[in-house]
């Protein structure tokens, strides 16, 4: 435990080293802003809810979280530095978990930067302030889910480029099988129970349950199994790929 | 060597698969085993049903 906080640390540390992090908070923020009250109406619905600010979030998360998780396995196969990070006492997995937490880290403190627009609706009207938490939570959990996807995308290749779009790609189709267009485009052909099968495998479809302020422990297991299991994919590609 | 090799990789794959199988089987089962153990966050328990409608149903 105490190797992953070490791990865990530098990685944190390493993020705020460059300007890399700041322009990414600030890109994140801004795109944040622009579909709040431009897409999303904020001012124009005259409703004290942050609904139009958390409708958006898959999407921004499925171009800008693959820019974060491509670095951190593919960087260091390019540069040769996983060698040396495999030569430490550490377990391959100490590494992973390490790793993966810094970034999931990085990600709650940009989406924690998201308050003033907590403080807005606040100002303005007199919203449901636990559906925000609950919704808060939720962007959390889905950020995770991205980052562990992407995560394990990075670690299958050298190239960053090729990590963002395959992140990208998987991610997409994590958040598409949650929408009424597939849904409804499968429920022709297949049977209710699978119908609802594949929809429960979506992002979207439990950030969509957790956002109205309900956290089911349904979609807390999804999201932990969903993490689990991208994680230890991690570990199985790192150690594939030390045969090459 | 090589042969050692193509058998770590067999083994990763493998193990992918499992996984994958672990993952598919996990959110299903908790689909149909935890159902109904939620936490009502919002300020009115919109979500939830009032002591007067467990009482009127009966339960």
């Amino acid at each position: 435990m105490n190797k992953v906080l070490v791990v865990f640390r530098r990685e944190l540390r390493s993020y705020f080293a460059t300007p890399l992090a700041y322009v990414f908070i600030v890109i994140f923020l801004v795109l944040a802003a622009v579909f709040t009250f431009q897409v999303g109406g904020f001012l124009e619905r005259n409703q004290a809810d942050l609904q139009s600010f958390f409708r958006w979030h898959p999407w921004l998360y499925l171009v800008l979280i693959p820019a974060i998780s491509m670095r951190l396995w593919a960087e260091e196969r390019n540069s040769g530095s996983i060698e040396l990070l495999m030569t430490f006492p550490i377990t391959l997995w100490q590494a992973v978990v390490g790793k993966f937490l810094a970034a999931w880290c990085f990600a709650g403190i940009a989406l924690a930067l998201t308050f003033p627009v907590w403080i807005t609706v606040n100002y303005l009207g007199s919203p449901d302030n636990g559906a925000i938490v609950a919704a808060y939570v939720g962007s959390f959990l889905m950020a995770g889910g991205f980052l562990s996807i992407g995560m394990c995308l990075s670690a299958a290749t050298r190239n960053q480029v090729v990590a963002f779009i395959t992140a990208a790609l998987v991610g997409f189709v994590f958040l598409l099988a949650g929408f009424p267009l597939v849904l409804d485009f499968v429920r022709g052909v297949l049977p209710q129970s699978i119908v609802d099968a594949i929809a429960s495998l979506s992002f979207f479809t439990h950030f969509d349950a957790i956002s109205k302020g309900v956290i089911d422990l349904r979609d807390l297991c999804y999201f932990a199994a969903l993490i689990g299991f991208w994680l230890a994919a991690t570990a199985l590609v790192l150690d594939m790929k030390k045969a090459e | 060597m090589n042969g050692n090799r193509w058998r770590r990789v067999g083994f990763g794959v493998g193990g992918l698969i499992a996984l994958a199988v672990l993952f598919l089987a996990v959110v299903m089962l908790s689909n149909v085993g935890l159902r109904g153990v939620r936490l009502d966050l919002t300020q009115n328990k919109l979500y939830t049903l009032s002591k007067g409608t467990q009482q009127v149903l009966g339960t």
